[in-house]
C-alpha cells in the first residue's frame, strides 16, 4: 500500500466521522435542510468555497495551464467575480424570502408552473452533473490507489451519502472546515515543494528554483515562458466564457449558494460570498504552476493527467497531502451537488407539489430517502454510465436560463410569468438541439459555447413573452400548498 | 533570468487585495445597516406587487 494511499484512506475515515458527528445538531426539517438558519460567517463562506473548487478548480486549471499557461488564473478570478455579485446583489433577495431552494424562490417571483419547471429541471440536471463529478472523484482515486474505477466510485458515492443522511446541511457545514482546511495547506504546502525542491533539479532549470527555474525549464524544453507567463496567455475570448461562467453559474445555482440560506442572519447570508471569493482567488496560482511544472519536467503528455502526475512524481508524503487536497475539493462538489439535488427533490416535488399536506417529520425521513436514493443511483449511474460525461450539457443549457429568471424577476417589473416558464423550456430545447446537433452543428456555425447560446434564446424568449404579456388579477393566482389562506381569505 | 513574481501573480495578487478592501468596507457598509432593513425591502415590495395588481402572499 503506497504512502499516499495511507493518507487519503486515513482522512476519508476521518471526514465520514466528522459528517456524521454532525447528527447531534438534527432536531428538524429545517436543520437537515438549512441547518436551522443557524450557520456563522465561517460555515457559510468556506462551505461556498469549498462546494465551488471542485474539478474543473483544481485538475481543470491545471490542465488548462499545462496547455496554455498561466492565464488559467482568470478562472477563479471570474468565479470570485460571480460570487461577490451574489453576495452584492442577490443574496438579501433570496433571504426576504427565506426560501431553502431557488425554484421556490421562483414561484415567489413568478408563479406555480414556473416553480414546477424549475424544480424538476433543477433535478434532473444536478442528478446528472452528480454523475459526471462522481466520475471524476472516482477517476482520482483510481489513479492514487491503483483500484478499479467502479469500486472507487462506489466506495466514495456511498461514504458521502452516509455522511450526508446523518445531518444534510450541518453534516456539509462541518466537513467544509475540514475540506477548506486541507484544500489550503495541502495543494499550497505540494505548491510550495514543488517550486522549491523539485524545480532544481530539473536538468534545465540551472539550478535555480522558483519561478525562474521553471521559466528556464520551461525554455530549456523548446517553450517560450514568457507566453506561457503572461496572464493573457489564454486570449480575450477565453477570459470572457470564464466571466460567463462565473456570472451564469453562481447566483441561481442552488449547490452553491443553498448555504447562504441557512446563514444566521441577512448580513452573513451577504458577506459570506464575499469571503468566499477571497478564498478561491489563489488556487489556480497554485494548481497552474505545478500543471506548468508537469509540462516543463515532461511527466506526462496527458494534459488532464497533469497535477495528478507533479503530485505523484514528488516526495511521497508531500504529494500525499496534495491528493488529499484535491481529493477534498472534488468531494465537497459532489456532497454540495448530491445535496443540491436531494433538498429540491425532497422539499420541492415530494412534499410541496406531491405529499403538500404532511409533517415535519414525514419532510426529514423523505428528506434522508431522497438523499439516499440519489446518493446510491449516481455512484452506480456513475459506475455503468461512462458516456454520461456528456449529459453536462443538461446542466449547461439551463443554468443561464435559471439566471435570466432569477435577475430580471427582482429587477424588471414587466417580468412575466409565461416569459419565465418558457425561457426555460425554449433553454431547453436550445441545449437539446445543440447537443445533437438538430438541424445544423451550431458550435461549428455560430462559434458559441453551449451556455451561451442557451442563454441568448431564453433571453431573447423572457423578453419577447414579456413585452408582449401583460400581468392581470389572474396571472399568477394559483398558489402552491406551501403558501395556505389564512382567515378571511387573505394570504 | 531572475523572477521573483512573474507578471500573472502580480495581477493575482492585486486582485486579491482589491477583493480584500473589498470586503472590509462591504463589512463595514452592511454592518451600519439596521437589522430591520430586509423588512424594509419587504415592504418596498409589497408596495410594488400592489401597483402591479399582483397577488400578494403572506412573506414568511
Amino acid at each position: 500500500m503506497s504512502i499516499q494511499f495511507t493518507i487519503l484512506i486515513i482522512y476519508f475515515i476521518f471526514i465520514i466521522f466528522l459528517g456524521v458527528l454532525a447528527v447531534r445538531k438534527v432536531k428538524a426539517s429545517d436543520d437537515l435542510l438549512v441547518a436551522g438558519r443557524n450557520l456563522g460567517l465561517m460555515y457559510v463562506s468556506v462551505s461556498i468555497a469549498a462546494e465551488y473548487m471542485g474539478g474543473l478548480g483544481t485538475i481543470g486549471t491545471a490542465e488548462v495551464a499545462f496547455s496554455q499557461g498561466m492565464g488559467v488564473i482568470w478562472y477563479h478570478i471570474a468565479s470570485s467575480f460571480g460570487l461577490i455579485l451574489f453576495g452584492l446583489a442577490f443574496a438579501h433577495y433570496y433571504r426576504k424570502y427565506n426560501v431553502i431552494t431557488v425554484p421556490e424562490f421562483l414561484y415567489y417571483l413568478y408563479d406555480i408552473k414556473t416553480w414546477k419547471a424549475a424544480s424538476v429541471l433543477n433535478v434532473v440536471g444536478y442528478w446528472f452533473f452528480t454523475i459526471i463529478q462522481m466520475t471524476a472523484l472516482g477517476a482520482l482515486v483510481t489513479s492514487v490507489t491503483g483500484l478499479d474505477l467502479k469500486l472507487s466510485v462506489l466506495i466514495c458515492g456511498i461514504a458521502m451519502t452516509i455522511y450526508l443522511l446523518a445531518a444534510g446541511m450541518w453534516s456539509v457545514a462541518f466537513t467544509s472546515v475540514a475540506f477548506m482546511l486541507t484544500i489550503g495547506t495541502g495543494i499550497p504546502i505540494a505548491f510550495w515543494w514543488v517550486m522549491k525542491k523539485e524545480i532544481p533539479l530539473l536538468a534545465a532549470s540551472a539550478g535555480l528554483s522558483g519561478y525562474s527555474g521553471l521559466a528556464a525549464a520551461l525554455n530549456g524544453m523548446g517553450l517560450d515562458a514568457t507566453a506561457l507567463f503572461s496572464p493573457f496567455s489564454l486570449g480575450g475570448m477565453a477570459v470572457f466564457g470564464y466571466f460567463i461562467g462565473g456570472i451564469l453559474g453562481i447566483p441561481a445555482a442552488q449547490a452553491t449558494i443553498n448555504y447562504s440560506f441557512g446563514a444566521k442572519n441577512w448580513k452573513i447570508a451577504r458577506l459570506a460570498p464575499v469571503l468566499a471569493a477571497i478564498l478561491i482567488l489563489p488556487l489556480s496560482i497554485w494548481t497552474g504552476s505545478m500543471g506548468l511544472f508537469a509540462r516543463a519536467a515532461g511527466l506526462t503528455n496527458n494534459p488532464k493527467l497533469a497535477l495528478g502526475a507533479t503530485l505523484m512524481s514528488i516526495h511521497p508524503i508531500v504529494g500525499g497531502i496534495g491528493i488529499a487536497g484535491v481529493f477534498a475539493a472534488l468531494i465537497s462538489t459532489v456532497a454540495g451537488i448530491l445535496f443540491g439535488c436531494a433538498s429540491i427533490m425532497a422539499k420541492d416535488i415530494w412534499q410541496r407539489w406531491l405529499h403538500p399536506d404532511t409533517d415535519d417529520q414525514y419532510v426529514s425521513r423523505w428528506t434522508r430517502i431522497w438523499i439516499l436514493i440519489i446518493g446510491i443511483s449516481s455512484s452506480f449511474g456513475a459506475m455503468t454510465l461512462p458516456k454520461i460525461l456528456n449529459q453536462a450539457f443538461f446542466v449547461y443549457s439551463i443554468r443561464g436560463a435559471l439566471m435570466i429568471c432569477v435577475a430580471f424577476g427582482i429587477w424588471w417589473k414587466r417580468s412575466h410569468p409565461d416569459a419565465a416558464y418558457w425561457a426555460l423550456v425554449v433553454a431547453l430545447i436550445g441545449g437539446v438541439m445543440y447537443q445533437f446537433n438538430l438541424p445544423v452543428n451550431f458550435e461549428a456555425f455560430f462559434k458559441l459555447h453551449i451556455s451561451v447560446w442557451c442563454t441568448i434564446l431564453s433571453l431573447i424568449t423572457f423578453v419577447f413573452i414579456s413585452l408582449r404579456n401583460k400581468w392581470t388579477t389572474q396571472t399568477s393566482s394559483e398558489l402552491p400548498p406551501f403558501i395556505k389562506y389564512r382567515k378571511g381569505g387573505r394570504k | 533570468m531572475k523572477i521573483l513574481i512573474p507578471s500573472f501573480l502580480k495581477l493575482d495578487l492585486i486582485i486579491w487585495g482589491v477583493l480584500i478592501l473589498f470586503f472590509i468596507g462591504f463589512t463595514i457598509y452592511i454592518n451600519h445597516k439596521s437589522s430591520n432593513y430586509i423588512n424594509e425591502i419587504k415592504a418596498v415590495t409589497i408596495e410594488l406587487k400592489k401597483k402591479l395588481g399582483i397577488k400578494i402572499y403572506r412573506l414568511r
